[in-house]
């Protein structure tokens, strides 16, 4: 449905590439999950999809159709939720809903019909007629997923919609985007917290520098890891002298003084010849894990631990 | 000091000195302010000549005037004598006066030295003015009264000296009922509106105060208009609007809309104030303008200049705290220096050239126009004109940036 064909995009002057030649395939139907640190391009890469941002070079396809041809269209078809609370806190919440649905063109029938959809969806009925202004953080965001449901989209665009909320609203939240996603809207989806993402996301994209590093099926990309993790954590600053012991024998990863992981499909052999190592195995080490990556763990491994809060795009 | 304290003040600095809004309104509003009123009320408080209160004599009497009364009518002190030609006619002073050449003309009439002379036993109010005072209805009464005492001061003094020479043998024998006599004097005051004379109405402080207060908080529709974009810009409304195939133009003029029926409840509020709530209060009753349509062309035009200086304060500053900051000082020194808070008459003349440089100014002397000096919708054209290109300009601005960053 989204296609991107070596999109690019670049800011400022001298030219700061944002993006790099993306190729990206989102397909319909789909819940995608769309990662990556602050300042990976996430957000130029989603304004430059719905229309709001001119791309430097490259092509983005509809349906197979460029996006310039059927800008008016698409945005008809196309709801978005932007991560900051795009409301008017002054304003009751159904005068917000009103506003917005007038804005749209949204007329008679199919007005009051998708005014219905988005309130019964969100749950927000027995708040309309409250300022938003008094309203928590998590009703603030159903109002701002209830806005962006109005024109009954058939694509949807959520960035961050659970940020700042309770685990009530989240899981909430979380249960709505499942159930639109069932009735047959693309979601594409932006968040930090990726056990968020590895619950609802059927097709994930990591995204960083302005290059995707990994598109698939988050199934297949978390299993279909050549070996999985022999994570342990010791007792004393053991873990480097051990790594210089394994690291001929199997890939290993020092992730601090007290932390080792270890690549291997024979976790049982590698503890034998960890506690050789030690001279107290009982008490050296504190915790052992075995299994795959967490989608976490698979995107910390690929985009790297350091901080990117300097960064733009 | 302890090191604690020491942080605390040494952070109050530091945040102060990175809030450069802030620091706008600490010194750079003041010192404008400072700038512009000491300018504006040099003449005010200065003690020399130059006066800026201008004053003409129209000479209408058959005789030459005595060269001492002449020379006192030209050098009251604190208001500046204007050179009329001799051969000048009624209609030509009034029209130096609603040009604003001047503020009064004193008019001597024909017989003079028989009008002056005249006294009664009666009421003295039946007796012929003296002089005729003509004055633009921007004069304020305290002034008004100061130029008549000093005026009254002169002409009676004329009166005593031709009553005494009437008969140079006689030693002068001053009775009560002489000194009486000596005192009785009419200054017939009367106001010029559009070049007319005319007596009916006496411009009070409420129709004074009411077309600068007006203005000013028009233009003060920069702080609501402002604030609610930036929100709507930061909050992501905007980009939400933009997904519903909305242009630039639309929301703009969407914005232009409500702020101009904002502006004209301000004006029908100030004016049933002035008309109802200041006489209960023991004030003079605002009068109605004579030109409805003057006065809708020119606030409609005030209101444009307003929004369209709004827009672009909204598109240019970043944050919220800007626009209230920026927004209501340049409001501020506008008023400053567009005559609200200081008389145009009474700066000096390069001051009220620069008055020009407010938009406040022009919508100032546009709302007099047609509150003060009861002028027909002509005479407030060139003002909503100005307004009208400076409200455009501004719009034309604000819709380029705005475009450009939609």
């Amino acid at each position: 449905m989204y296609q991107t064909i070596n999109l690019s995009k670049e800011y400022g002057n001298p030219p700061q590439t944002v993006l790099n030649k993306v190729n990206l395939h989102i397909p319909k139907g789909s819940l995608f999950g769309l990662l990556g640190p602050n300042g990976a391009g996430k957000t130029t890469l989603l304004s430059i999809l719905v229309g709001l941002t001119p791309k430097t070079s490259g092509q983005v396809l509809i349906n197979g159709v460029a996006l310039e041809r059927c800008i008016t269209e698409v945005r008809d078809s196309t709801g978005i939720v932007p991560q900051d609370l795009a409301l008017y806190p002054m304003l009751t919440a159904q005068d917000n809903l009103n506003f917005f649905a007038d804005a749209q063109g949204l007329r008679g029938k199919q007005r009051k019909q998708n005014m219905e959809f988005a309130v019964s969806t969100t749950l927000i009925n027995d708040y309309l007629n409250q300022k938003v202004q008094n309203f928590s953080g998590g009703l603030k965001r159903r109002l701002n997923l209830a806005i962006g449901l109005l024109n009954q989209p058939s694509v949807l665009f959520l960035d961050e919609p659970t940020v700042g909320i309770d685990p009530q609203t989240r899981s909430f939240i979380l249960q709505s985007i499942k159930t639109l996603n069932r009735l047959g809207v693309t979601v594409i989806y932006t968040s930090h917290y990726m056990d968020e993402v590895q619950q609802i996301c059927d097709q994930i994209a990591i995204i960083d520098r302005g290059s995707i590093l990994v598109q698939d099926e988050i199934k297949h990309l978390l299993s279909h890891q050549d070996k999985a993790e022999l994570c342990i954590v010791f007792s004393a600053a053991d873990a480097e002298r051990i790594k210089n012991r394994l690291s001929a024998r199997c890939p290993t990863y020092l992730d601090d003084a007290h932390s080792l992981r270890i690549q291997t499909a024979e976790p049982l052999n590698i503890l034998r010849a960890i506690a050789e190592q030690l001279p107290e195995p009982a008490t050296a080490i504190a915790r052992i894990s075995y299994g795959h990556q967490s989608l976490e763990e698979l995107f910390l491994s690929l985009t790297g631990k350091e901080t990117r809060d300097g960064d733009v795009g | 000091m302890s090191v604690r304290f020491a942080a605390l003040v040494k952070k109050e600095f530091q945040v102060l000195i990175k809030d450069w809004h802030g620091l706008v309104v600490l010194f750079l509003m003041p010192a404008a302010f400072i700038l512009i009123m000491s300018m504006a009320m040099k003449d005010a408080f200065g003690d020399h000549n130059s006066a800026a209160i201008a004053y003409a004599i129209l000479n209408q009497s058959e005789e030459n005037l005595p060269p001492e009364l002449l020379h006192n009518l030209q050098a009251i002190p604190g208001f500046h004598a204007v050179h009329l030609p001799g051969n000048s006619r009624l209609n030509v002073a009034n029209a130096g006066i609603t040009r604003g050449d001047y503020q009064a003309v004193v008019v001597i009439p024909a017989h003079f030295r028989q009008r002056l002379l005249k006294t009664t036993k009666g009421d003295p109010a039946t007796l012929p003015t003296g002089v005729d005072l003509l004055l633009a209805p921007t004069v304020k009464p305290y002034i008004r009264e100061l130029f008549s005492a000093a005026l009254r001061s002169i002409l009676i003094r004329q009166k005593i000296a031709w009553l005494l020479n009437n008969n140079p043998n006689a030693p002068p024998v001053v009775t009560a009922a002489a000194l009486d006599q000596f005192s009785q004097l009419n200054i017939g005051t009367r106001y010029v509106y559009s070049g007319d004379v005319t007596g009916a109405i006496t411009p009070n402080a409420v129709q004074q105060n009411v077309p600068a207060w007006l203005v000013f908080a028009m233009f003060f529709v920069v702080i609501p208009l402002s604030t609610v974009f930036l929100i709507e810009r930061q909050q992501g409304t905007l980009l939400r609007l933009r997904m519903m195939n909305l242009n630039p133009v639309q929301i703009l003029l969407g914005k232009v809309v409500p702020y101009y029926v904002v502006n004209q409840i301000q004006m029908l509020a100030m004016i049933a104030i002035g008309m109802a709530i200041v006489p209960l209060l023991g004030g003079q009753k605002l009068n109605i303008p004579h030109s409805i349509p003057g006065l809708i062309i020119i606030s409609s035009a005030c209101s444009l200049a307003a929004i369209g200086f709004a827009l672009l304060v909204a598109t240019i500053v970043k944050t919220t705290m800007q626009a209230t900051t920026i927004g209501g000082v340049v409001n501020i020194i506008f008023g400053a220096l567009g005559g609200i808070m200081v008389p145009k008459f009474i700066m000096p003349d390069t001051m009220q050239t620069l008055t020009y440089l407010s938009p406040m100014s022009w919508g100032l002397e546009g709302f007099l126009d047609v509150f003060l000096r009861q002028t027909d919708w002509r005479a407030v054209l060139p003002e909503a004109l100005y307004l009208s290109i400076f409200g455009t300009l501004c719009l034309g601005v604000a819709a380029y940036r705005f475009n450009k960053e939609f």
